[in-house]
């Protein structure tokens, strides 16, 4: 099985999580990404895009996100980008209290909690002008 | 997403299909927000047949908690499954609200 690659450029909306999923489902189904685990990547990507609608074009509405995603046996990987200022959520997000109660919980804060949690690497870099975020998911190959 | 309301032996059980995610998670908490404002006080969230749902979606269970201790009722989720079960565990939401194994356990206990 090769090395199989989707680059797009998708409005910077929520409305384009569909479309997003279909894009993940297309190189997922390529590799052979095991069922069980699709639910988790459909996750982390949401959580990413939807931070990036949210926080890096906070009051705009012309925003836009790079997506690539590339699949090879037993992995896949989806980096997004954007041109928001300057923002790590890996290290500069906070760590909710996964412990706290109903009454003392707060909407949010949750969302770069589950992506550390759930992926097999996230990684961020600043690359001209752009924040980038790779989120990868491995799984064992099949003989 | 899809969701539905029934009274059984005294309980609102309001069954979800689909996923729950950023787009569908206001429409479930407005759902279930009416429902209790309309008078449900003994709230069953049957899950079992929910495949997906994202911090967004639980942001809007723990909606659901709070206006239900608010109203004076009780309120329990059943049926979570795969991924579902999965993020609850994470999320140490399994443990801030009450989770039942399915839906006759929920009917059993609320």
């Amino acid at each position: 099985m090769g090395a199989t690659r989707i680059e797009r450029v998708v409005p910077a909306h929520v409305e384009q999580l569909a479309e997003l999923f279909d894009l993940v489902g297309a190189v997922a189904a390529e590799v052979a990404l095991p069922d069980d685990r699709r639910g988790v990547v459909d996750l982390v990507v949401e959580e990413a895009f939807v931070n990036l609608c949210r926080h890096a074009y906070r009051g705009r509405d012309d925003g836009a996100v790079g997506v690539l995603i590339t699949g090879r046996a037993g992995e896949l990987e989806v980096e997004l980008r954007d041109s928001g200022p300057e923002y790590n959520p890996v290290e500069q997000a906070p760590r909710p209290d996964l412990t706290l109660g109903v009454e003392a919980r707060k909407p949010g804060g949750l969302g770069v909690e589950l992506m550390r949690r759930m992926t097999d690497e996230l990684r961020y870099r600043r690359d001209g002008g752009e924040n980038v975020l790779a989120m990868v998911f491995r799984w064992p190959r099949s003989a | 997403m899809e969701m539905s309301t029934r009274e059984e032996r005294g309980f609102t059980v309001i069954a979800t299909a689909g996923r729950v995610d950023t787009v569908t998670a206001p429409k479930f908490e407005a759902y279930c927000v009416a429902a209790i404002d309309a008078g449900a006080r003994k709230l069953v969230l049957d899950f079992s047949q929910v495949a997906y749902i994202s911090s967004a979606g639980l942001s809007s269970v723990l909606g659901v908690a709070k206006h239900a201790g608010h109203a004076g009722g009780t309120f329990a989720i059943s049926g979570l499954s795969g991924m579902v079960r999965e993020i609850f565990a994470i999320s140490g939401f399994d443990t801030i609200v009450p989770v039942k194994a399915d839906l006759e356990e929920a009917l059993g206990s609320v």
